[in-house]
């Protein structure tokens, strides 16, 4: 309803009422004279509301006769009741499953890391080895083609080490938001 | 118009024949004597059919190792096998008496109660082998050479290579340092017919000291092993209070897993090396890195799995 009316008040009218205006009136006299007109628009969607509510409480409270008949029985509250529990149960319910579903998904993710963690320590083995080889090898005076190959190899190790500490890092990173989504879909029930 | 693959599978034809005569005469003076020597010899002529039997899995090989010669060779090698880590145990025994300077009257009287009954075993087992009138291995067919066989048996030693570089990762581990035993051997037999059988391939000449050295500090680390077991075992039969009244049974444990672990010192390092001195012979055949320093994620991936 406010908007109806405020909305008389266009865009249009407030220019035609500025160009008639401007040349009488100082621009003081123009301002006072918008803001009556405004009070004047608000006094209306007031008094407006103030019947719609009334005319909306006279439509939804009953009279006596009609209130004893729509207000629930002995019988139905317990029933209502039942009904709300029924659909409280039915909601945790869902959160249960929901729940489950993302402890299965943390339990993936631990096994994850495990393997992650067993394969960084593999790798990590891998790179002590190759570097006692290499040293080895340096007092063994090897030839250039087989210092070469134990090059490459402890290379290619220290980069396989690297992206498996970062991908340990991510997978560290998502159990312990998982985690945390675990803790606050709990407190919902 | 003969196969340019028929001589190489001559040659492994021929391998097979000497290594089928090598068990038969060793089996002969086992029957007879129960030489030490024999057995052992026995043994590794079995140990060598049976790479060329693992390999016929993996290349096709036109020799076919008839059954009864299967049977005898599974018998001779459970029987004396079991000899063998007795007499190694009852050697293993000697040394120890020498280094802590005791009897050790009660296990040595067991090891020759075991020894009796073994012999008695062998008697009743190797005693029933008998190859007369089958001395000779089938005759090689005619046809079917269309495989180069040498280039399968050196996929074999790549796979072999990748396999060792995997398990050496895992040396911690006694299970698995017992697979990395057989996978040695089994490397070492394959690069001995490869580099005194068949003159034109990569193998040919290969220097097999550095990998007979590793095969044999391996094996004497596996004799500690099966000692401490037997060791163990004969302990733990003793009545009660037997650790507290002979407590140099103890001394004897602890020396020998101190004098296992020692052929385990850096053993990885030496094999690794000896592994990348391989890789740097394949590298001859194909000029890009080897597989197993090229796929890294296969071997670590695969000694996850181990």
């Amino acid at each position: 309803m406010a908007n109806k009316n405020t909305d008389k008040f266009d865009n249009k009218q407030h220019t035609d009422l500025n160009l008639q205006l401007n040349s009488k009136l100082g621009i003081n006299d123009f301002d006072k004279m918008m803001d009556d007109t405004f009070e004047e628009t608000t006094d209306d969607v007031d008094r407006n509301d103030e019947e719609d509510v009334d005319q909306k409480q006279a439509a939804t409270i009953p009279d006596a006769a009609e209130t004893s008949e729509l207000s629930p029985t002995n019988l139905e509250i317990p029933e209502i009741i039942s009904k709300n529990e029924l659909i409280e149960n039915a909601t945790r319910a869902k959160i249960r499953t929901i729940i489950s579903k993302q402890e299965q998904v943390l339990e993936i993710k631990e096994e994850n890391l495990n393997k992650l963690m067993a394969d960084f320590d593999l790798h990590t083995r891998k790179r002590k080895l190759t570097k006692k080889a290499l040293k080895k090898a340096k007092e063994l005076k090897l030839g250039t083609d087989k210092m070469d190959l134990i090059k490459m190899d402890l290379k290619q190790t220290k980069e396989m080490l690297k992206s498996c500490k970062a991908r340990v890092e991510q997978e560290e990173s998502d159990i312990k938001n998982q985690r945390r989504l675990i803790g606050l879909l709990e407190t919902i029930l | 118009m003969t196969s340019p693959h028929f001589e190489k599978n001559k040659a492994f034809y021929e391998f097979l024949e000497t290594q089928f005569q090598l068990f038969k005469g060793n089996l002969m003076v086992t029957k007879a004597s129960k030489d030490e020597e024999a057995i052992h010899q026995m043994r590794v002529a079995i140990k060598r059919i049976k790479t060329i039997q693992k390999l016929k899995k993996n290349i096709s090989v036109s020799v076919e190792i008839p059954q009864y010669v299967n049977d005898a060779i599974k018998t001779a090698f459970r029987s004396a096998g079991k000899l063998r880590d007795l007499q190694i145990h009852m050697n293993l025994l000697h040394h120890f008496q020498k280094e802590i300077k005791t009897a050790f009257r009660e296990f040595d009287e067991h090891l020759k109660n075991v020894a009796t009954e073994l012999n008695q075993l062998i008697d009743s087992t190797i005693h029933h082998i008998d190859f007369s009138g089958n001395d000779e291995l089938p005759l090689l067919p005619d046809k079917g050479y269309e495989n180069d066989i040498i280039k399968e048996c050196i996929d074999f030693v790549e796979r072999k290579i990748i396999k060792i570089h995997q398990l050496i990762l895992l040396i911690q581990n006694e299970e698995k340092v017992h697979e990395l035993r057989k996978q040695i051997k089994q490397l070492f037999f394959i690069l001995q017919f490869l580099s005194e059988q068949i003159p034109d391939n990569l193998f040919y000449g290969y220097e097999m000291k550095p990998l007979k050295r590793l095969t044999d500090a391996i094996g004497n680390w596996n004799d500690l092993d099966f000692f401490g077991q037997r060791l163990e075992r004969f302990i733990q039969q003793q009545q009660t209070g037997f650790a507290g009244k002979f407590p140099e049974y103890m001394i004897l444990k602890y020396f020998t897993e101190h004098e296992k672990q020692k052929y385990l010192e850096d053993i990885d390092v030496d094999i690794y090396l000896e592994m990348i001195n391989l890789q740097d012979i394949l590298k001859k055949r194909n000029p890009s890195p080897p597989a197993t320093l090229n796929n890294q994620n296969i071997v670590l991936e695969k000694a996850m799995n181990y």
